[in-house]
């Protein structure tokens, strides 16, 4: 679950060790790791000489840092207001078909996770699907199952 | 030499660079490449290169036109600028057909606007658009907006030649800090975060505060789902709003600042870090500002997630390095801010408005907009409206100029049944308050600046539990009003989505709302009230108590 511990130094040294650094460091360690485990926070911790408890609770506060690795793809679905009234619901049903999941669940491989968003803040060209952190705006339930499809396939070939 | 003179090295440096005559800027902002812009300018360049041309293809910004895209930014000296949308990688041959080659060197403003709404390939020769033939730009008055999608937002020379950094240089050579505060106080700015509070009065606070250094934080966190304002500004034209930074430091005396972008805003960050780097490099950041005795130096720290970050006291813990969570106050950022120092907190759109004060003069900028609300305000529109995109209009225009004319009113043949201004802390106007006009404190708010158009299929109830799930879940837990009120309130709203609320049920969550709104220790909970109490108030029909309730 945690990994196999990797030497961070030459991240962290970029780093003061000072408490002002705590969010921009675990920032780049996820970018690193993909996910923050607890290892990695406890390396954080020494380098900024700051606690562990406060580092899980920074950690586990921020919306955006994980603990756990995310899948190899996350396609994510606005279901903000704005793409809510431009088609998200049957978007998100079309993908969850194609995917055979639920929203916030995994596919058994591992391959992809299907999340719902509360918004991608490109409102504009609603509805909004992230795929691995590319926005599309304004595609069709059967395009943006046709993409995801593009997404999987490869790795389904291989 | 002094501070103009130095200015005006840069400018002439940045005019004899060479230009291509045929300038080619793509809207590849967020909205713009979630539909396909990156595809448009690889076309572009592809093409360019294999006609052997001499034409720039541009990574620009959005010009708000978000429903016409991919646009193009077509631009010839002595010719008009010509915007094109609808463009796809397919089109973007015939889309050079169209262009003649050659010209001088010489940049120059816009004359006019074009927009072919679909760009074909053998359509007959564009007319030319102004704003009352543009529908879309009927009313707008673009102040902050003016060179967004016109410009390279990757490149401090084009925002030199348009006259960027001027007024800065100009308020350092001319003007002393306590005189760019009157000029601003005349032009009777309100920060455009969604508070209003006068920002002359805030940089006075933290001018007169004692306490070394003083610290200067842009709010770029725009976290409330359905706004999306600041992205644009960002993406486009992010000298700009680095140059209302520098100012609002020199005025408040503040010699270190944080740049504070959304965490997910990853285009913006990458802008606003190129932008501050090529300040940097040309003196117009760093130690001794353009030659003066003002230095400023400043970091761009990012979010990771969260609607409590853009609370400007959690965003201060957030930058000292813990947890995202507002502080009591008083005592307020300017008297203690940052490690207790004073501290001003700018929405990254007040900042940006701030060239356009110094540009007019603070008190003929007054005379734009409302008396007591002066000036313009960006506003995002989303939802069930025909013409979404982004948009900029003095305050004091009505609601239905906004929605109707700008935006094209509802599609479809449907009818309008609300407009959700704001995200989760907003409030929801209904149709009957068309004609009133946008106000701080009044029926058509200007709020946080991203407009959600509900057609009358939508549920405002629906609505309602959405907007009060999301403060549910982003309430940060520090005060109890807001932690356990907002589990309350949806509880409450679930019973009358299910048709089960008592009479009793009603009354309490009217009265809940009321003290989540009174006791909440931040914004966040003090605005999750407003969909709420605003929904009651107009939408009453939709919270009916169960058929027999009385028992």
């Amino acid at each position: 679950m945690d990994g196999v511990r990797q030497d961070l130094t030459f991240i962290l040294e970029a780093f003061p060790r000072a408490q002002h650094a705590l969010l921009p460091a675990l920032q780049r360690v996820q970018a690193e790791l993909g996910s923050l485990p607890l290892w990695a926070l406890e390396a954080v911790g020494e380098h900024l000489r700051v606690p562990k408890s406060e580092l899980y609770g920074v950690a586990t506060h921020y919306p955006e840092l994980r603990l756990e690795p995310h899948a190899e793809h996350v396609v994510r679905v606005c279901t903000g207001l704005s793409c809510r009234v431009a088609g998200a619901p049957a978007l998100l049903a079309a993908l969850e078909a194609r995917l055979s999941l639920r929203s916030g669940q995994t596919t058994a491989d591992g391959a992809v996770t299907l999340e719902e968003i509360h918004c991608a803040f490109i409102c504009s060209v609603a509805p909004v699907v992230e795929m691995d952190g590319v926005g599309h705006g304004g595609l069709g339930a059967e395009e943006a199952a046709g993409l995801v499809w593009e997404l999987v396939a490869p790795r389904m070939i291989r | 030499m002094n501070p103009q003179e130095q200015l005006t090295v840069l400018v002439d440096a940045a005019g004899r660079r060479p230009r291509p005559p045929l300038r080619l800027i793509v809207a590849a902002g967020g909205c713009g490449r979630a539909r396909g812009a990156n595809a448009v300018l690889a076309a572009l360049q592809q093409e360019v290169m294999a006609r052997g041309i001499d034409a720039a293809v541009v990574a620009g910004g959005c010009n708000g036109m978000c429903y016409a895209h991919v646009l193009v930014d077509v631009q010839r000296p002595d010719q008009p600028r010509l915007t094109y949308g609808g463009i796809t990688p397919g089109s973007a041959p015939a889309l050079l057909d169209e262009q003649p080659g050659g010209g001088s060197r010489e940049p120059r403003e816009a004359a006019s606007w074009l927009l072919i709404p679909e760009f074909r390939p053998s359509i007959p020769a564009p007319q030319p658009l102004t704003p009352s033939r543009v529908p879309f730009l009927a009313g707008q008055q673009r102040l902050l907006m003016r060179d967004l999608g016109a410009i390279d937002p990757a490149e401090v020379d084009d925002y030199l030649l348009r006259g960027g950094y001027g007024l800065l240089a100009m308020a350092l050579d001319e003007l002393m800090p306590e005189e760019v505060i009157a000029e601003v106080k005349a032009s009777g700015l309100l920060g455009r975060g969604g508070a209003y509070f006068s920002t002359a009065a805030k940089w006075q606070g933290c001018r007169a505060a004692s306490g070394e250094p003083k610290w200067l934080v842009v709010n770029a966190e725009e976290g409330e789902p359905g706004v999306y304002k600041d992205r644009h500004l960002l993406e486009g034209d992010p000298h700009r709003v680095v140059e209302g930074m520098l100012v609002a430091a020199y005025a408040v005396g503040a010699s270190r600042g944080v740049f504070y972008i959304n965490g997910e805003a990853r285009l913006a960050q990458h802008r606003v870090r190129q932008a501050l780097e090529q300040a940097l490099a040309r003196g117009l950041l760093g130690e001794r500002i353009l030659g003066s005795d003002f230095s400023f130096e400043v970091s761009v720290r990012h979010g990771s997630g969260g609607y409590i970050l853009g609370e400007e006291t959690a965003l201060l813990e957030s930058i000292e390095g813990r947890r995202a969570m507002p502080r009591v106050r008083p005592p307020f950022p300017v008297e203690r801010g940052l490690w207790g120092k004073p501290t001003v907190i700018n929405n990254a759109e007040t900042l940006a408005t701030i060239r356009a004060v110094l540009e007019l003069s603070g008190p003929d900028f007054a005379q734009i907009g409302l008396p007591n609300a002066t000036g313009t305000k960006l506003i995002g529109l989303s939802g069930n409206v025909a013409r979404p995109g982004l948009v900029e209009v003095p305050f004091g225009t009505t609601m239905r100029q906004v929605v109707e004319t700008i935006g094209g009113g509802v599609p479809g043949g449907r009818a309008l049944a609300a407009v959700l201004n704001g995200g989760p802390s907003g409030v929801f106007m209904p149709a009957s308050v068309l004609d009133e006009p946008i106000q701080p404190r009044g029926v058509v708010p200007p709020g946080t600046g991203g407009w959600v158009v509900l057609d009358d299929r939508q549920s405002i109830l629906g609505a309602v539990r959405q907007l009060t799930r999301f403060n549910m879940l982003e309430s940060c837990g520090k005060c109890t009003p807001c932690r356990e009120g907002t589990v309350r309130l949806l509880d409450l709203l679930d019973r009358v989505a299910e048709g089960a609320a008592t009479s009793a049920d009603l009354r309490q969550l009217r009265d809940v709302n009321e003290v989540v709104e009174t006791a909440s220790l931040c914004g966040l909970g003090q605005m999750a009230a407003r969909p709420i109490a605003s929904a009651l108030e107009h939408f009453q029909h939709e919270f009916a108590e169960a058929p027999c309730t009385s028992g």
